[in-house]
């Protein structure tokens, strides 16, 4: 299939980001030019489902994973919900007294409990990643960022923030604990500014694994 | 002129109901109807010899389109002011297969890696410029629609489609 000039437009038009003389140019262009029908066509779909269906497309998966596990009810609850009625109270109470008796004397053989981790305002599945550079007060602008590496992760996402502004985000090529910071970037922090950056774990199913706190640093004076 | 019609309508019977569906919405009942009746008006003028041959057969077709779905929402608008009209649902077998196949399609992005994920959220989604996109993620523009369509004909492989 040729390419053609006026590809470049074609977003454009989809996501209704040109004026009406623009929008009804590129559709006279593409009635007469199949190239450019074809992959407006094909990334119509695309569009209108991101349009439609990205709230749920790209929520973020640590705001739906407890969502999930505060719907669970705790054994004890279901317990303790089955005797609350009162004619049971004197049942409860011994068998209240018999179950701090059996946990407190019986080994515990149950296989750890999963772990959470908490980061800024959510709860995510498995440990937190721990963070290596930067953090604190730093001397100059940082080059980069590294961490420790998590079990089973293919990939690391990691974000930077300027206050609570999302100014840069990138993933790594592949399992590696550390990335560079574009050389533009790297240049424009500023000087006592409050930096925090984030690092998140990508198993190759592109599902996430863990995430660490975000780490805060400052660049000095 | 002489002119292919059979050619005529395999050509832009595609071209004229995607134009259609996109100005009346996909789930409008009508485009299918509006899609046929503009082919044969087309058909018809180039049978008549109104198609001079002055613009393109393509930019002819496209007027004609234009005028004819203008026509159709003015229709629509004056039956509204009057009476209440029953108005035809739209085929739900079509309906139930256009939203399957969104929510297969929406699956497949959730199953992206997140170097796509990303790129689709916040070009598409967020709306952001390629280049503002770039600066984001620390990469080059270019880089940026190499990866919106790398990531297009990944989700149509899996939609093996």
């Amino acid at each position: 299939m040729t390419s053609c000039l006026q590809e470049g437009k074609i977003d454009a038009y989809l996501m209704g980001k040109l004026s009406q003389a623009e929008s009804d140019a590129f559709e006279d262009h593409y009635f007469n030019c199949p190239s450019c029908f074809q992959k407006t066509y094909a990334r119509n779909e695309l569009v209108d489902v991101i349009k439609y269906r990205g709230a749920s497309i790209f929520a973020p998966e640590e705001e739906r994973a407890p969502a999930v596990e505060t719907a669970k009810v705790p054994i004890w609850k279901k317990i303790t919900a089955f005797l609350s009625p009162r004619p049971w109270v004197a049942v409860a109470a011994a068998a209240a007294v018999l179950l701090v008796v059996i946990v407190g004397v019986v080994p515990r053989s149950n296989p750890s409990a999963p772990v959470f981790s908490a980061i800024e305002d959510a709860t995510v599945r498995g440990a937190s990643i721990e963070t290596i550079a930067p953090a604190g007060a730093q001397a100059k602008a940082p080059a980069g960022f590294s961490w420790k590496a998590v079990a089973g992760a293919a990939e690391y996402g990691v974000s930077l923030f300027k206050g609570s502004e999302l100014i840069w985000s990138a993933t790594t090529a592949g399992a590696d604990v550390r990335i560079a910071l574009p050389d533009g970037l790297a240049k424009g922090f500023e000087t006592g500014a409050v930096y925090a950056w984030q690092v998140k774990a990508y198993s190759a199913q592109g599902t996430m694994l863990s995430a660490s706190a975000r780490t805060e640093f400052t660049i000095a004076r | 002129m002489d002119i292919d019609l059979d050619r005529l309508v395999v050509q832009f019977k595609p071209v004229v109901g995607f134009k259609v569906r996109k100005t009346l919405g996909g789930g409008n009942p009508d485009w299918e109807d509006v899609t046929n009746e503009i082919l044969l008006q087309v058909i018809e003028k180039v049978r008549s010899g109104e198609f001079r041959g002055e613009s393109s057969i393509g930019t002819f077709t496209y007027t004609i389109t234009s005028r004819r779905i203008v026509d159709y929402i003015r229709q629509k608008t004056r039956v509204l002011k009057g009476a209440p009209e029953g108005g035809t649902l739209p085929d739900p077998q079509e309906q139930v297969e256009r939203n399957e196949r969104a929510e297969r399609l929406a699956e497949a992005i959730r199953g992206l890696k997140p170097s796509y994920r990303d790129v689709l959220y916040l070009y598409f989604y967020k709306e952001m410029s390629r280049e503002e996109v770039a600066r984001q993620l620390g990469i080059t523009p270019t880089k940026v629609s190499e990866r919106v369509n790398y990531a297009q004909k990944l989700l149509k492989k899996l939609l093996g489609a």
